[in-house]
């Protein structure tokens, strides 16, 4: 029972099972690719705001480029007149860490600096001929802007603490000959920036890298920028460690790797908001110092937790299922059992029924045999008790009434002539007394014995109790139409009885003045045996006798002796092997009898 | 006045006797006839409706006999009952009191009465008297 329940849940649950594992893995790679697309645009949204910063403080150094300076600016006397009402613009100005004008020497002609980011200061000037973006800057030519990499402000060659990320812009001025008199050099201060760029870790992390994967800035936070603060193998370990080709190559690209997804974008100038308003003039040239991408990556953890409610549907849909195709399984298999079950019961119930049946028809049959044959005997019985009541009360009561007469009469004359009727009466008792032993032989017999009799055996081995048959003399002769049967399951002895009666009365009351015969045919009815007993002699007027051809004492043929037994008797025997007699008879034809067994 | 006929069927030869010798007892007045079996009273009644004798006026008719019993006369009476003008009380004599018997007595309205054996004389005067009302 458990194992067809086991089998029958498996049936039903295992293509459920594999339906919706397609249908989860589906569902799966389809969110991965909504996280991927997502990630590519979050990641192309941070660059085009790079890019746009980028293109402020461009706009910002452009200015400062912009302006005609005098003659003679480079020189200390000169500029200080001549710059004072713009570095009162500036001054305010809080992203702005530094700015300073940078002779074509490398000396610094002019330097404000940022107090802590609130107000814009005179400083001390420094030699700065050996700073990079010096030399960078001087290469420029007009309307050429260029950026620094981004990192830690240094003071005097030293790292100035607390740490300071910064973006350096250097443009190149001319005075009003067009002859390039310096640079100028911006500090931007990028702290919030950055920070803007990598907020929101829980949504994925976010690294700004340059051309060599130095990491920037990062959301993991900390001291930006870590590539600088810390060991730059260390810095970049969280990236090399994805051993993400895609990000190794330096091309955009969003892909899902190792239960991640990643995202690299490069920073490209050339897209932004700004870049394409018509207030800003874009410069000719922007040399970079290095080349920025945003790396985006979509930790395994924060994709699980996007697909976890796909993994919790697919399990609550896995227990329902479970639960439900256990139910029905269950409901099936004891269903299939309570109806195995009713069948076997019913298959017994049938069996045992058909037995009955079979029982019920035997014991019916045996019912019906013992009634007949009681309803036999109680005709018999009747008869009997009528032979009594009737035939010998007769006697008797006239036996009684000569004795009364005898008593009466004075006359002895009188009295010896009433004599020979006592006598007369006595002889009918005792030959009432001889029939009534007869019958009762005849009724009384045990149960007959039945062996299988061969009529025509029998029949033949009767003749020479007939010596009218044997002698020849009498033109009378028994012919046998024995074809369809000839022997039969019956008492031979009762058989032989009632043939001899037959023949006896067929000798008896046959026609002296024609051939006479006896006709003994065997054949069927209704599929039991029929023996028909036909003669050519007198014939009974059936519609005077034919109730009471079989009675007792009855008489049909006033020239012929007879005591009205012969058929009667037949009739009884033939009731005591079960079986009926029927006459048709015309006057002056024959009769025919009929047995049927 | 002419005497009462009463006609006796019985195969019993002493009960014919006997019944005769007791009728005779009675009165001068009545004639008996007698016959052993169904089929010769009914000979006799044939005889008589052809002869155009008088009927008896009461048969005392055995049941039980050879060749036509009781019952077998009374349907051969009846047949020939359109042919008789006289009145025939016909009385069933049996030494049974079987109730088949009576049963199938009353089936027969030929019949006048049912007697069971022995025909005492005052049974028989009984009858008569019914019949002829004493003029026997």
């Amino acid at each position: 029972m458990w194992k067809k329940y086991f089998n029958n849940f498996l049936l039903l649950y295992i293509p459920l099972l594999l339906i919706s594992l397609l249908m989860l893995i589906g569902q799966r790679r389809e969110r991965i690719a909504d996280f991927v697309a997502k990630e590519a645009l979050v990641s192309m949204q941070k660059t085009t705001f790079l890019s746009d910063v980028c293109h402020y403080l461009i706009h910002n150094i452009n200015y400062w480029s912009g302006i005609v300076y005098p003659v003679g600016f480079e020189t200390n006397e000169g500029h200080a007149d001549f710059i004072h009402p713009y570095i009162e613009v500036i001054k305010n100005i809080g992203f702005y860490d530094q700015f300073r004008i940078i002779d074509l020497s490398g000396e610094e002609r002019l330097r404000y600096q940022s107090n802590f980011g609130r107000k814009m200061e005179l400083s001390s000037l420094q030699n700065k001929v050996d700073s990079d973006y010096v030399l960078r800057g001087l290469n420029l030519k007009k309307g050429e802007v260029y950026l620094s990499r981004i990192n830690l402000n240094r003071e005097n060659n030293e790292i100035e603490r607390p740490f300071k990320p910064v973006l350096r812009a250097v443009a190149p001025i001319y005075d009003s000959l067009d002859t390039k008199v310096g640079l100028v050099v911006i500090n931007f201060r990028v702290k919030d920036i950055l920070d803007y760029l990598t907020k929101f870790p829980q949504y994925g992390k976010t690294y700004l890298v340059d051309s060599e994967l130095n990491v920037v800035a990062s959301s993991m936070g900390g001291d930006l920028p870590p590539y600088e603060v810390r060991d730059n193998t260390e810095a970049l370990q969280n990236l090399s460690d994805v051993g993400v080709v895609g990000i190794q190559n330096r091309r955009d690209t969003t892909f899902y790797e190792n239960g991640s997804v990643w995202s690299y974008s490069n920073v490209r100038m050339n897209n932004g908001y700004l870049i394409q308003s018509g207030l800003y003039s874009k410069p000719d040239r922007i040399v970079n110092e290095t080349q920025w991408a945003i790396v985006r990556e979509l930790p395994a953890n924060q994709i699980q937790m996007g697909l976890w409610p796909l993994y919790q549907n697919f399990i609550v849909l896995q227990l329902i299922s479970i639960l439900t195709l256990a139910g029905i399984s269950y409901g099936y298999v004891k269903y299939q059992t309570q109806k195995k079950d009713l069948y076997g019961q019913l298959k017994e119930k049938n069996k045992a029924l058909l037995h009955n049946q079979k029982s019920l028809k035997t014991i019916n049959e045996l019912v019906r045999r013992t009634n007949r044959r009681l309803n036999i005997r109680n005709e018999q019985l009747e008869q009997f008790s009528y032979l009594i009541s009737h035939n010998l009360r007769s006697p008797v009561t006239s036996m009684s009434l000569i004795v009364d007469i005898i008593k009466k009469e004075k006359d002895p004359e009188n009295v010896k002539s009433l004599l020979p009727k006592l006598h007369k009466l006595s002889d009918s008792i005792s030959c009432l007394t001889e029939d009534i032993k007869e019958y009762i032989a005849v009724v009384d017999q045990k149960e007959p014995h039945l062996q299988e009799v061969n009529i025509y055996a029998l029949l033949q081995g009767m003749k020479n109790e007939f010596p009218e048959i044997m002698s020849g003399k009498e033109n009378f002769e028994i012919v046998y139409e024995l074809e369809e049967w000839k022997t039969i399951t019956s008492s031979r002895y009762c058989l032989q009885s009632i043939f001899h009666n037959l023949i006896s009365n067929a000798i008896r009351f046959r026609r002296p003045d024609v051939a006479s015969y006896l006709i003994f045919r065997s054949g069927f009815e209704n599929g039991r045996k029929v023996l028909f007993v036909e003669d050519n002699g007198l014939g009974i007027d059936m519609d005077r006798y034919g109730e009471d051809v079989f009675k007792l004492y009855k008489r049909f043929h006033r020239s012929i002796s007879g005591k009205g037994m012969g058929l009667f008797l037949v009739k009884t025997q033939l009731e005591a092997i079960n079986a009926t007699i029927s006459i048709k008879s015309i006057v002056g034809k024959g009769s025919i009898f009929q047995i049927n067994f | 006045m002419k005497k009462a006929s009463i006609l006796l069927v019985d195969d019993d030869e002493i009960y014919l006797y006997l019944t005769e010798r007791l009728i005779d007892g009675i009165s001068d007045n009545l004639t008996v006839k007698s016959f052993t079996d169904g089929e010769q009273a009914l000979n006799y009644i044939g005889e008589c409706i052809k002869e155009q004798v008088e009927m008896p006026g009461v048969i005392l008719l055995d049941v039980n006999m050879p060749f036509l019993d009781g019952w077998g006369f009374l349907k051969e009476f009846r047949k020939l009952k359109g042919k008789i003008t006289d009145k025939v009380h016909i009385y069933l004599v049996t030494s049974s009191e079987r109730e088949r018997d009576k049963e199938r007595a009353k089936e027969f309205e030929e019949l006048t009465g049912y007697v069971v054996k022995p025909v005492s004389e005052d049974k028989l005067v009984e009858i008569l008297t019914a019949v002829y009302e004493s003029h026997w």
